[in-house]
């Protein structure tokens, strides 16, 4: 089963002040989500590291699946240098 | 995680008396494994408890014990990070130090949403404020065209 991804708005500010790269990264991830079937309670958490050469990057995700629809609720941040 | 003091303590021993490098290194991976199983069970308290109820006063306090509690475990897994970074300047390297300081990392990550914003989250999708994920999609191609 795969779900229809959607955002909260409080999740899309977040998203928008990430750099481009990053945008695009959590899009590709959370999509890649939403086409799985999750094993996951209703409400979950999820994160992913990524390591853009200069820093490593955290990033933390609320969600939520209901019905066909995954939510992103919030995204969290942090980067630290390398 | 509460045996810090006690690595302290073995750590300032004199000349003479020091506790060799190699042991301090073991004792301090002990702490990484016992941080690591200690967010592992705040992360499972989270996934027993932490789910909201739709009531906001609750569901608020609710998020913001667990993140105290989040809070409280970087605050003493930092204090190891820094007591192994001086082992590994002394050319002693502490095993899974790493993975700690990803976890750390990752929690850094999950703080930065603060309670305040998980409420306002949880009411815009409670009251069907939400965009499609092509929506951002479509506004990612168009920064990366301009």
């Amino acid at each position: 089963m795969s779900y229809a991804l959607d955002f909260a708005p409080e999740a899309r500010d977040a998203w928008r002040e990430l750099d481009v790269q990053l945008q695009e990264t959590v899009l590709d991830e959370l999509e890649r989500l939403a086409s799985v079937h999750l094993q996951a309670a209703p409400d979950f958490v999820h994160d992913i590291t990524v390591d853009d050469g200069g820093a490593k990057h955290y990033l933390f995700f609320r969600l939520a699946a209901s019905g066909t629809n995954l939510t992103v609720l919030n995204i969290g941040h942090h980067a630290r240098p390398l | 995680m509460t045996a810090l003091p006690l690595y302290d303590l073995l750590a300032r021993r004199g000349r003479g008396n020091a506790v060799p490098t190699g042991d301090l290194a073991n004792f301090a991976g002990r702490l990484v494994q016992s941080a690591l199983a200690d967010l592992e069970q705040v992360a499972d308290y989270e996934r027993q408890y932490g789910a909201a109820r739709g009531e906001d006063e609750f569901d608020r306090q609710l998020a913001q014990s667990i993140a105290e509690l989040y809070e409280q475990w970087l605050q003493q897994a930092e204090q190891l990070l820094g007591r192994i970074a001086e082992l590994a300047s002394a050319g002693t390297p502490v095993p899974d130090a790493q993975r700690l300081a990803d976890a750390c990392g990752k929690t850094r990550a999950r703080l930065s949403v603060t309670s305040l914003q998980i409420a306002d989250a949880n009411q815009q999708v409670r009251e069907g404020k939400t965009i499609p994920a092509s929506e951002l999609r479509n506004e990612l191609r168009a920064r990366l065209r301009a």
